[in-house]
């Protein structure tokens, strides 16, 4: 089994080590990409890196277009529904098509894992889940059934399920929904990647099931020293797991940066609106406060103003006249708002 | 298991009680005496009073009933009024043209409906999907008996390369089983499409495209075995279907089999013939679908109980 | 002051009886299960998957036969089989909420339809049109919405109209089951203000979530179930702030929250199964 790094005890520093933009060559990095489904734009000018070993979120709620973003990395999307244009795609260096046919051999399986929200729909029911891992190293690393079974047991125990080695001949109806979703991590890291994408992995899952499967992740993230890109629309997940943030409303990235300053100081109104919704369990006076309206739909356009203007209470008639484009900010920070200074100084709406 | 497979044995069973009784009570509704048919207008009541005696039909008719049922798991039907042989003798020898005819008839539907949905579903909206969406629809308006009829005008009158009747030859079987199996192929394909399609979309096949698997495995591994299930169910229910309702088609090509002579012997109100086929053909339907109940079992692990 | 609901050692088993089976498998799905909730008071219900917090609720509406205990509503005892005469005032007082917002509304009708047909159980002197005006005000929508159908309605407007359907029949107590885990959360804060005008007008709730923070902004009161049975009780403040059992502390360090960056992850490592190749085990 090719796992790197072995089994160290972890402390709770290296979760926050800083990354350095600036010092390493991203590993992945999306450079513009849009998708559109017929005439609906559902995902405009998205652009960001991911750097090697760390973990970032990517944050939004439904319809903002997360998911389709991480589909189309993978070249996962329906080309007969939707059209990925305008992208540049590197994966260490190299370019990528967002064709699913033009990718290279082995990017999907080998160089990336992708795991989705439930895994009960997401395992083959008819095949024992060790059969469904060991075709990993049966179809990538041409191991005959014998051999890969055993790796798939070992796999089973690298995402701590117990008794692996009696588990694999059990279909995935056989286990529990947490238990379902380490099968799945099992897969997608068969072959230690260097990128795991997980759509919202823990959100069918019983909060103390959600904290372990987060746990497990960002194990196997300093493990196989592999960047995560974790989908979720729950800001705590977020500050408790997270290197990095990128929040996404209405198809575009709004903002994003490091996760303490994020959640702490986000500058966009959205940002703080959302943290502002959640329930703190730490802090039951302070009210939630909900962002008034609905989140747009994907037919309504919004190209010659701020997607958010509706909702918004710092909005000013620039907001409605023109859409803000993304600002470059010190420290590798970006936002999507015109008014983000008045917001940061706290000048209220 | 064992208690599984018991319990479905005896729902088998009670099935099978029923449609004798039932069919037992039908069949003394129907109007028309089958000593009047036997004996021709010009019998005496004398003649017919003996004829009836000798049949037990004197007997009250609960007393026919239970003797029936005991003999019908005896399999003695007794004799055929018209033919005068033992009932089951006569429909033993259908029954084996009707399972011959059945049995190729479906793996002609599997052998092609199967493959022909699994590329329909792949290529979903392009032309082969069209094509063969549109072909099954008029497939499915085709009358059988008429279809039967042009089969026979084109292949055995006009090519004469296929018989059109009877059962003389084994290419004899084709023209019937052909004509039988069309529409259920063009079920069959629409279904197997649909469920193909479904798994398809499903985020089984998205995981496993993330995997890396060809999409050859994705469908030969994973796809077909999913997408069969449902299929396999409707399946078990047309074979059945296939036994009783193949009526036409054999009258159409002559072809010696269950349907042809149930419909003979009802005319006669041949009670023994009729009570023996529709005892063998709700036999044969029972055990079909206690075939394809343990199919679906091995094929779901979902169904098998620990 | 009379409880608007009031539930008495209540238990209720799930059969799975086979023909094979080794006798009847009863699962105990509520064991014991005593809570009161009083007018205008939340009394939130906590539990992980099979806790038994949704059994709880459908046996309160009678969609679980064959429990033993007793619920009493505004302080008289129901009786599930009684007729529909004698139960009228139980099921039009106690309305329920589901997690799906568009499952209570039927998708081939119009809201009208919908509401009309709500309203008709729960005679008024209002004339209709008002009536409806009012219902749709007090759920935070508008007359706008009378002729369309669910289907043109986002997830946290469709659970607005769901509230309105159940508010028509002018119920005394809510149940909600998980009624804002399938909204986003900047909608759910808008669903939870809803509930808390809803409260303050008399209303009573109980109110089932897998979600403590929620609870700790609406809930009067939590009940925290495990395998069910209600394994605490107390004031909601209280019992987030110093849980007293051992069950209620994991599930509270295992919320996600904005506090103390990393100890989520510090506390589910500790919990996680060892490895059998770091145990040494041979695979």
């Amino acid at each position: 089994m090719a796992i790197r790094g072995g089994t160290q005890p972890l402390t709770g520093t290296e979760m926050n080590r800083p990354a350095d933009p600036a010092a390493a060559r991203p590993l992945l990095s999306v450079r513009d990409l849009s998708i559109r489904a017929g005439s609906l734009e559902l995902v405009r000018g998205v652009s960001f890196d991911l750097q090697p070993g760390t973990m970032t979120a990517l944050v939004g709620e439904s319809g903002s277009g997360k998911s389709l973003t991480a589909q189309a990395i993978l070249g996962l999307l329906d080309r007969e529904v939707y059209t990925v244009a305008g992208a540049d795609l590197r994966f260490q260096g190299g370019r990528l098509g967002f064709d699913g046919n033009r990718l290279p051999k082995g990017f999907r399986g080998q160089l990336t894992g992708y795991v989705l929200q439930d895994p009960t729909s997401a395992l083959d029911p008819t095949m024992t889940v060790g059969r469904q891992i060991a075709e990993m190293f049966v179809v990538h690393r041409r191991m005959d059934m014998r051999s890969a079974l055993k790796e798939a047991a070992k796999m089973l125990d690298f995402v701590r399920i117990p008794n692996a080695a009696s588990r694999i001949g059990d279909y995935p109806h056989q286990f529990s929904g947490g238990m379902k979703q380490r099968v799945l991590i099992a897969m997608a890291v068969a072959l230690s990647p260097r990128l795991l994408i997980a759509d919202e992995p823990t959100t069918a899952l019983d909060v103390t099931v959600q904290a372990e499967i987060l746990a497990l992740i960002d194990d196997l993230r300093v493990q196989l020293d592999m960047a995560v890109l974790i989908i979720t629309h729950d800001f705590g997940v977020v500050y408790q797991c997270a290197d990095r943030v990128m929040v996404m409303y209405a198809g575009k990235l709004v903002e994003g940066g490091e996760t303490l300053q994020i959640t702490q100081n986000g500058r966009h109104p959205y940002t703080r609106g959302l943290i502002a919704s959640i329930p703190d369990l730490d802090d039951l006076d302070r009210p939630v406060v909900a962002i008034p309206g609905q989140p747009p739909r994907p037919e309504s356009s919004w190209i010659d103003s701020c997607a958010f203007h509706p909702r918004c209470a710092w909005k000013a008639d620039r907001c409605i006249a023109e859409a803000p484009a993304m600002e470059q900010l010190d420290g590798g920070d970006i936002v999507r708002c015109f008014e983000w200074p008045r917001v940061v100084a706290g000048a209220g709406p | 298991m064992i208690g599984y497979v018991g319990s479905r044995l005896f729902n088998a069973a009670a099935t099978l009680v029923a449609a004798v009784i039932a069919t037992f009570i039908m069949i003394r509704i129907a109007p028309g005496d089958p000593v009047l048919v036997l004996l021709g207008d010009l019998a005496t009541p004398d003649q017919i009073a003996a004829a009836r005696i000798e049949y037990g039909l004197d007997r009250p008719i609960y007393e026919q009933l239970l003797i029936y049922l005991g003999k019908a798991f005896t399999l003695d039907f007794g004799n055929s009024i018209i033919q005068g042989r033992p009932a089951v003798d006569i429909v033993a020898q259908r029954m084996l043209a009707t399972l011959t005819l059945g049995a190729f008839t479906f793996a002609l539907v599997i052998a092609a409906a199967l493959p022909l949905g699994l590329l329909a579903a792949l290529y979903h909206d392009r032309w082969f999907d069209k094509a063969t969406s549109n072909t099954s629809l008029v497939v499915l308006g085709i009358p059988d008996f008429w279809l039967g009829l042009v089969f026979i005008l084109v292949f055995a009158r006009w090519m004469q390369i296929l018989p059109s009747s009877g059962w003389s030859s084994p290419s004899s079987i084709v023209l019937p089983a052909v004509t039988l199996a069309l529409p259920l192929i063009a079920v069959n394909m629409q279904l197997m499409r649909n469920e193909a399609i479904g798994v398809l979309n499903s985020n089984m096949v998205k995981i496993l495209r993330a995997k890396g698997m060809p999409t050859s495995r994705i469908v030969s591994h994973h796809v077909l075995r999913n997408a069969l299930l449902p299929v396999l169910t409707v399946g078990g229910v047309q074979f059945g279907h296939l036994l009783g309702g193949a009526v036409i088609v054999e009258t159409v090509f002559g072809w010696p089999g269950l349907g042809k002579e149930l419909i003979s012997a009802i005319g006669y109100r041949d009670y023994a013939v009729v009570q023996a086929c529709i005892f063998i053909m709700t036999f044969l339907v029972v055990a079909v679908n206690f075939a394809v109940d343990f199919g679906y079992r091995l094929i779901d692990p979902r169904l098998r109980r620990v | 002051m009379t409880a608007a609901l009031e539930i008495e050692r209540l238990n209720f088993a799930y059969s799975s009886s086979g023909l094979i089976s080794s006798g009847a498998v009863a699962l105990k799905a509520l064991d014991n299960v005593s809570l009161s909730v009083e007018p205008g008071r939340v009394l939130g219900i906590v539990g992980e998957s099979g806790s038994g917090k949704s059994t709880l609720l459908r046996t309160i509406v009678g969609l679980n036969r064959g429990y033993s205990g007793t619920i009493r509503y505004r302080g008289q005892t129901v009786d599930h089989a009684a007729g529909n005469a004698r139960m009228a005032p139980f099921r039009a007082g106690v309305q329920m909420i589901f997690q799906d917002p568009g499952g209570s509304l039927n998708p081939f009708r119009t809201i009208r339809q919908t509401l009309t047909a709500a309203l008709a159980r729960a005679p008024s002197a209002a004339p209709e049109r008002d009536r409806l005006g009012v219902l749709l005000e007090q759920v935070g929508m508008n007359a706008s919405a009378l002729d369309r159908r669910p289907c043109e309605f986002s997830g946290g407007q469709l659970q607005r109209l769901a509230i309105a359907r159940a508010l028509a029949c002018d119920p005394t107590v809510f149940l909600c089951d998980e009624p804002t885990s399938a909204l986003d959360v900047s909608i759910q804060a808008q669903i939870l203000d809803l509930f808390a005008k809803l409260k303050n007008d008399g209303r009573a709730f109980i109110f089932v979530t897998h979600n403590l923070g929620v609870l700790g902004q609406i809930a009067d009161t939590i009940a925290v179930m495990f395998r069910g049975r209600v394994v605490e009780v107390g004031p909601a403040r209280r019992l987030i702030a110093e849980p007293k059992e051992a069950y209620t502390a994991a599930l509270i360090a295992a919320s996600p929250r904005l506090k103390h960056r990393g100890v989520l992850l510090e506390n589910a490592r500790a919990r996680l199964v060892p490895r059998a190749s770091a145990t040494g085990s041979v695979l």
